[in-house]
């Protein structure tokens, strides 16, 4: 068993050096696991496998055994935007490179029936990748054509029994991200691109509490609270590189010269929203269940960029100003073969947090409504769950009033439009 | 519970199938934008042209006339900030020429009691030093070269690529190093663009550089953009004395042809990189009658009692350097030669080129309006300089000579102040001083006004002032022995004819 334990953990480990993001709403990525994705991730008052450790810790404690399970997510996001028309005509567009971006999940649970149960995962809850293709003429250039941020979670976390039907978990987020960012300065007097600047950044550790409550007061009724705390992600002294790219080979070059040269360094802080979620599941037939949860993510904390450069010329603020958003999820649980085969569909609303002035080449964020199927089959001590999930983005147009709705001419005017495709595949094991 | 059990199963396989191949369609282009309002119009402006367009005064560029450049009265009268509208300033004692007799750049001209010298001189290699905002990464919004010609605004990227040094290579305009900022910046490259053609049929192919001003303003992307330019091209030869000889006026077809591939250039450029029309506003070409450089032939008898006669017969104008030539003994031996003056045949190209230029403007004018890339209009500069009065058409030697005459006991100070407030050109006399660029911008503002039905304040010319001693105190006594006429410099004569050349 310590074997097969070993080489789970291993895979999980492997996985976790290729990871990828990719965007929901905001760049939060609330597809923990394969199952709870199968459900619209309506999963804070199930919580029946190891993505507990993200939907609600306080579900460990009506889990019993010692359970290892592994979730392959792939993301697949796609973008579109084309210029607004103006008196000018012929509208530039620009299309995001279809890649798909792994999203690991991996946890282990322990519950011996006893008033504590414990567990910890490695999950990937907020993170971004947006390729644009033709960089060198994409209209947004300058404020990015390349951007991904990683931020992984591992939390460890302890539930408590606290009646047998009331349990309160507790547990920690220690967080790690990484970010890559590229664009294009352009040269002021004619256009062309001038300074190809690629800024990476491997954050400080951050850690955070998680709280978990769960109540199951019937058969039939389930209820919980999650909560996961707000962060700031402090990165030091990270590489930052400026590239002159002038056909010229001159107004890059003096201005990199000017700024003391192409390496620099910057520290940043990245805030990550707190998370909150209520959820409730009833089960109304002894096969099938539903669920329903609200969660409130704190977007409010995600007010801006501070980039602070070594060499204070190149200081940047990218102002963001999010506003806290709302979801509403929810998911239905089908026992078609008990014991054998669980058939899941789930929707999502998914409101944006992202003002019309934020609306960028960054993340072209707008509300969303998602929608999701899975199954899931059980052969002896093993559980192999499939779903899909598809993320169907409004339009948006960052024009407010007649006018671009960012007075920023570096920011582009006119219409996105995106959704995401989402495998997942999870493996779990009962020991 | 079979039938419930059925369609669970039938869901997902049906989701299923309708997502696995999810793409996303294009979107279409909104069409939610609206064109610039008046205010927004108003608060983006940027200008282009020759010495008239920097605020050039006194033979030099300094920042005594730059912050009263017409462009830049525009600019405050419409709200807008120094950082809305950049110029390239310059300190004190400014760019002149670089013909002073030391070799070094030369300053402005002033008025210094006994005459007209050059303020001081800067050694080239600290020109930088001069420059009070050289380090601006962006286009400067005054895009005024002193110098420039129709040519150089699509082709001069630095001084060896101005066509200044294609006349003479010893000669190149100097001012597009430090206000295009091609070698020290921006790099250039030729690039080739297709214009639609005024007459109809195919397309015209368009080559610029890239550091060039024509490139510079549509970077800077205004919706206000004044154009005054051409002047050069006419007023150049008529400053080399011989514009029947090598040195003739642009050809009026040439003319019409650069300046109509210049403003469709201009409009649909700038078009391009705002998404709505400009409104542009042209000035035509004043008649060198009006600048007082151009003295009328009895004037300058009058004044220098010149006794050995012209070169040239049929002389109608003299230079205004002459007045320096005549005061030197060696030169008292002979006629006056012949680069110095314009003879009548010789005038009659001149103004024949400006009146068939003006008429140019004026058709592109009409042209680039109707073609909808721009609200385009053009102001009559020449006739509204040549509404001026006598006294502001009058160089201030002459206001100053005549006032000192009639009151030395008041001494020079007081003569030169009373002469300063009465004209409205510099020292170098063609270009305007504080008061005149003054009056230039109302022209423009009055014209802005009727395109736009704005309301913008006009100046108050009146209310500027012009000090031609650049505070340097004149001497207490006078110090004029030769009749009434101050002695120019020779390094002041030199710098006010080579800068133009």
């Amino acid at each position: 068993m310590r074997k097969r334990f070993a080489k789970v953990l291993l895979l999980a480990g492997l996985l976790m050096v290729c990871a990828g993001m990719a965007s929901a709403a905001g760049f939060n990525i609330y597809e923990a696991g394969a199952r709870a994705t199968a459900l619209g991730c309506a999963f804070t008052a199930t919580a029946d496998d190891g993505s507990a450790l993200f939907y609600n810790p306080a579900g460990l404690s009506f889990q019993l055994g010692t359970k290892a399970s592994l979730n392959l997510i792939e993301v697949g996001p796609r973008f579109k935007f084309i210029e607004a028309t103006d008196a000018a005509g012929d509208p530039a567009t620009g299309e995001a490179a279809y890649n798909w971006y792994l999203v690991p999940g991996a946890y282990y649970t322990h519950n011996d029936g006893g008033k504590l149960s414990y567990g910890f995962g490695v999950y990937a809850p907020f993170g971004l990748g947006v390729e644009w293709l033709e960089p060198e003429t994409w209209v947004g250039r300058q404020v990015s054509y390349d951007v991904t941020i990683e931020t992984v979670y591992f939390t460890p976390a302890a539930s408590f029994l606290l009646k047998p039907d009331l349990a309160f978990s507790f547990g920690l987020d220690v967080a790690h991200q990484a970010l890559e960012l590229n664009k294009f300065s352009l040269n002021p007097a004619n256009g062309d691109n001038a300074i190809d600047t690629k800024i990476e950044g491997s954050s400080n550790l951050n850690i955070t509490p998680t709280l978990g409550l769960m109540y199951r007061p019937t058969d039939k009724f389930s209820f919980g609270v999650m909560y996961h705390h707000k962060k700031t992600i402090a990165y030091e002294d990270q590489d930052a590189t400026l590239t002159n790219v002038s056909p010229d080979g001159i107004f890059g070059g003096t201005v990199i010269d000017g700024l003391g040269g192409s390496d620099q360094t910057i520290s940043a802080d990245f805030k990550i929203p707190y998370i909150l979620s209520f959820g409730a599941a009833y089960r109304f037939h002894e096969r099938v269940a539903l669920e329903v949860d609200y969660v409130r993510f704190g977007w409010s904390h995600f007010d801006e960029l501070a980039m602070d450069f070594t060499n204070d010329a190149l200081d940047q603020v990218i102002p963001f100003n999010y506003e806290d958003s709302w979801q509403i999820r929810t998911g239905l649980d089908f026992q078609a073969i008990p014991d054998k085969l669980n058939l899941m569909a789930g929707f999502v609303y998914d409101t944006t947090p992202q003002p019309l002035e934020s609306v960028s080449p960054l993340l072209p964020d707008s509300d969303r409504k998602d929608y999701s199927v899975g199954a899931q089959y059980f052969h002896k001590k093993w559980e192999f769950t499939m779903s899909y999930m598809a993320v169907i983005a409004d339009e948006r147009t960052n024009i407010e009033d007649g006018k671009p709705a960012n007075d920023d001419p570096a920011y582009p005017v006119g219409t996105y439009k995106n959704l995401a495709n989402i495998w997942a595949l999870g493996i779990g094991y009962n020991f | 519970m079979k039938k419930l059990w059925k369609i669970m199963l039938g869901l997902p396989v049906m989701l299923v199938l309708l997502v696995t191949g999810c793409s996303v369609e294009a979107p279409d282009s909104s069409t939610d934008l609206t064109a610039p309002t008046t205010p927004e119009v108003l608060a983006s402006y940027a200008s282009i042209g020759n010495s008239l367009t920097a605020g050039f005064m006194d033979a030099g560029l300094v920042i005594n006339g730059q912050a009263g450049s017409y462009p830049a009265l525009i600019a405050q009268q419409m709200g807008l900030s120094a950082a809305e509208f950049t110029q390239p300033l310059v300190r004190n004692p400014g760019i002149g020429s670089s013909d002073a007799p030391d070799g070094n750049a030369a300053g402005v001209i002033f008025f210094n009691g006994p005459g007209i010298a050059v303020l001081d001189s800067t050694r080239l290699t600290d020109i930088p030093t001069l420059l009070i905002n050289g380090q601006q990464l962006t286009p400067y919004h005054n895009l005024g070269v002193p110098g420039a010609t129709l040519t150089d605004i699509t082709q001069a990227y630095n001084g060896a690529s101005s066509e200044a040094a294609s006349l003479d290579p010893d000669s190149p305009n100097s001012y597009f190093d430090f206000i295009n900022r091609a070698d020290s910046l921006y790099g250039s490259h030729e690039e080739t663009v297709m214009l639609p053609n005024p007459a109809g049929g195919d397309d015209i192919p368009f080559t610029y550089q890239t550091a060039s001003m024509f490139q510079q303003v549509v970077a800077n992307g205004p919706s206000l953009l004044t154009v005054w330019v051409g002047n050069n091209d006419v007023l150049g030869p008529a400053m080399a004395g011989n514009p029947e000889g090598d040195y003739a006026p642009t050809p009026v077809p040439v003319f019409q042809a650069k300046y109509t591939a210049l403003l469709t250039a201009l409009a649909g450029g700038l078009m391009d990189r705002t998404g709505w029309p400009t409104t542009i506003v042209l000035a035509n070409i004043p008649s060198i009658s009006t600048i007082p450089y151009f003295i009328p032939v009895e004037t300058f008898l009058f004044v220098t009692e010149w006794p050995l006669g012209f070169v040239e017969d049929n002389v109608e104008m003299v230079r205004f350097p002459a007045l320096s030539w005549v005061k030197n003994p060696a030169n008292q031996t002979g006629p006056l030669p012949d680069h110095f003056t314009l003879t009548t045949s010789e005038k009659g190209v001149i103004d024949g080129a400006v009146g068939a230029y003006n008429a140019v403007i004026a058709g592109v004018a009409t042209a680039i309006d109707a073609s909808g890339y721009a609200q385009c209009d053009y102001v009559d500069m020449n006739e509204e300089l040549a509404a001026m009065t006598d006294t502001q058409k009058t160089h201030f030697m002459f206001l100053f000579s005549q006032i000192y005459a009639a009151d030395p006991g008041a001494g020079l100070t007081a003569a030169a102040t009373a002469a300063a407030s009465m004209t409205y050109f510099s020292l170098d006399g063609i270009h305007p001083n504080n008061m005149g660029y003054g009056l230039v911008a109302n022209v423009f503002i009055e014209k802005i006004n009727d395109m736009m039905g704005t309301s913008i304040p006009l100046v108050d010319p009146a209310a500027f002032t012009w000090d031609p001693t650049y505070g340097v105190p004149l001497p207490s006594k006078t110090t004029l022995t030769e009749g009434q006429m101050p002695v120019i410099d020779k390094a002041a004569a030199r710098a006010m004819d080579a800068v133009f050349r």
